[in-house]
């Protein structure tokens, strides 16, 4: 029930995930397309593809695709890509790249 | 959250992953996990279904697994169902695992490089051994009967016979085929000479 998904700092993935109920972590490397209700992007993750969540938190590198109803974007996090967002949070020092517009 | 996974990477329950993973070392999975994984520590959870090859040092299996497995030790607990093929080095099933597969009991990856090794020692050896009878034992006793004889002819002689064989057979036998009186009359020459 509390677990999480969690693709570990120094790990190398490929491929598709669907996360279910379960929040995902991405702490390293993941290339392709994440579908969950919770995605967290930490500092030392990587990201790029498309990634569809409900709720999304941006610590560390996103290039892609994102689809989701709220955005965190911390300072350290990155993005480069289209972002539609219903809720949108960006915190000074972050550095997002490229369009943002309304999921709905 | 982050310590309670400690140093695994995890496919939570209800999550599906279909794809490639790398620079694997520990992955837990309690979800359904399509892929070919190389890792030192793969663990299927009750939950877990893992479809696809793994090459892994330790592998505990308490859920489903279906494909072709290498793995240093396996532990199926009693909820574990495998299909497919696994090679193992050691295996330890529990009271109801299910085992649906074919099992290969596999030393390769332990034997290869032993076993290079050992036959590298071998011949090493072997040739160590050669050298020691052919050349540096007959050198030892030479020096030690020069020392002990303390006389240069003597030492010429005890030379060839123990160090060479095959070089003073022939001498021996050339000797022989001139016959006993030639023999004697040397004999009795260095006799002699040495007196």
């Amino acid at each position: 029930m509390d677990e999480v998904t969690y693709i570990i700092n120094g790990i190398d993935v490929e491929g598709v995930l669907e996360g279910g109920v379960s929040p995902v972590v991405v702490d390293g490397k993941f290339t392709g397309e994440i579908n969950a209700e919770q995605v967290t992007l930490s500092e030392h993750g990587v990201f790029k593809g498309k990634l569809f969540a409900s709720q999304v938190e941006i610590s560390g590198h996103f290039n892609g695709e994102l689809v989701c109803d709220a955005l965190n974007v911390t300072a350290t996090g990155k993005i480069d890509g289209s972002v539609k967002a219903d809720s949108l949070s960006v915190d000074l020092g972050a550095e997002v790249m490229g369009s943002i517009s309304r999921a709905k | 959250m982050d310590n309670a996974t400690g140093n695994k990477a995890i496919i939570a329950v209800g999550a599906h992953f279909k794809g490639q993973v790398k620079n694997a070392y520990a992955i837990e999975i309690n979800g359904t996990v399509e892929a070919d994984l190389k890792a030192e520590k793969v663990t299927i959870g009750t939950t877990g279904k893992f479809v696809g090859a793994i090459n892994a040092d330790l592998v505990v299996i308490s859920g489903h697994y279906d494909g072709n497995m290498e793995a240093g030790s396996i532990w199926a607990t009693a909820t574990a169902h495998i299909a497919g093929k696994i090679q193992y080095k050691t295996l330890q099933m529990d009271r109801g695992a299910a085992l649906n597969c074919r099992v290969v009991h596999n030393w390769k990856p332990e034997k290869l490089p032993s076993k290079n090794v050992s036959d590298k020692l071998d011949a090493g050896k072997k040739d160590i051994c050669l050298l020691d009878e052919v050349v540096a034992e007959p050198e030892v006793v030479i020096s030690e009967t020069a020392l002990k004889n303390e006389t240069p002819i003597k030492m010429l002689k005890t030379k060839p016979e123990s160090a060479v064989k095959k070089v003073k057979q022939p001498a021996r036998k050339r000797l022989g085929i001139f016959g006993f009186a030639s023999k004697s009359f040397e004999l009795d020459d260095e006799s002699r000479d040495k007196s």
